[in-house]
């Protein structure tokens, strides 16, 4: 016997690339999820995502196919993650894979994240750009996220006293 | 031929000497701003950027993660979270606007003890002790 047909829906990006996809993989993202309850009756046209682009909808989509059907975070386990402060920036090896692009796509994923309330994945994001960030000076971020320094000379006389702090045991 | 005097008129030092000290205060004017634009176009230019389009709350995320890393430098070691504030104007703003961001405190000198109780405002602290009886006085002050 034939297993039941899953559900399509059909998405359009900001750039008016359209991609149709299986409701569950759509459903790792709590705002396309909210949609698509609020919607009663079958649709035929496609969601509007105004904030996604078609190349980074793509991407975001490698990463729902992949994670479909596990369970997401619910509001309690982040919580108490907070709580018990056992944040780590621990990646799995295929996110590891999947998150090693250009600093331009990781930055657009996590806003895609973001928007799309795909907790997991803004997770992955976040952890990988502290890791980037890990045992790093002001200055080598600065280079690394090609930051530019706009301290005024107080904050920066403010800065200079901060640094003393340390020094002063 | 033409030639040049050895003896000119007098000048008038006082006259030129202020006139000078105008023409300073007013390069020095324009200097002021020139970098005050200048910081304009740099904040500007760093909201252009990747990482300068993701939300603060995105980005307090981020910072989260590195609440208990430490920077080691070649004469001391700082919370990491410290140096984030010294990256640009806008990670020092929502750092500083974030207080659980500082509510870890190890115990290292009283000023450092004391910044951090001030910017951990009113959110739960989590106190770390490595003291030896030198810093008995600081550690009252947590407690007061």
């Amino acid at each position: 016997m034939a297993a039941p047909a899953t559900q399509q829906i059909k998405i359009r990006c900001n750039d008016e690339k359209e991609f149709t996809v299986d409701r569950d993989v759509l459903e790792r993202s709590v705002l396309i999820k909210n949609m698509l309850e609020d919607v009663t009756e079958q649709q035929d046209a496609p969601i509007p995502l105004p904030n996604v682009s078609g190349p980074v909808m793509a991407k975001v989509l490698e990463y729902c196919t992949h994670h479909r059907g596990e369970p997401l975070p619910s509001a309690d386990t982040e919580q108490s993650q907070d709580e018990t402060r056992k944040r780590t920036t621990d990646i799995s090896e295929w996110d590891q894979k999947f998150i090693t692009v250009d600093q331009e796509m990781l930055f657009e994923i996590i806003l895609a994240a973001n928007y799309l309330d795909i907790k997991s994945l803004l997770d992955v994001g976040c952890k990988t750009v502290a890791n980037m960030i890990k045992g790093k000076t002001p200055e080598e971020i600065r280079k690394l996220f090609n930051i530019v320094n706009d301290f005024t000379p107080e904050e920066e006389a403010q800065i200079k006293k901060e640094n003393e702090w340390a020094e002063d045991r | 031929m033409s030639t040049v005097p050895l003896v000119t008129a007098p000048i008038a030092i006082n006259t030129h000497t202020s006139q000078n000290q105008q023409d300073i205060a007013l390069v020095d004017e324009k200097i002021l701003a020139l970098q005050s634009q200048i910081r304009g176009l740099s904040q500007r230019r760093n909201e252009l950027i990747p990482v300068g389009r993701l939300f603060p709350e995105v980005l307090v995320e981020i910072f989260s993660y590195l609440k208990r890393e430490w920077w080691t430098g070649p004469s001391c070691k700082v919370p990491l979270v410290l140096k984030l504030t010294h990256v640009s104007r806008r990670w020092r703003a929502v750092a500083l606007d974030c207080p659980v961001l500082w509510n870890e405190i190890f115990f290292q000198n009283e000023t450092y003890v004391a910044k951090w109780l001030e910017r951990s405002q009113s959110s739960n602290l989590y106190i770390s002790v490595e003291a030896t009886r030198r810093h008995e006085g600081t550690i009252q002050k947590v407690f007061e």
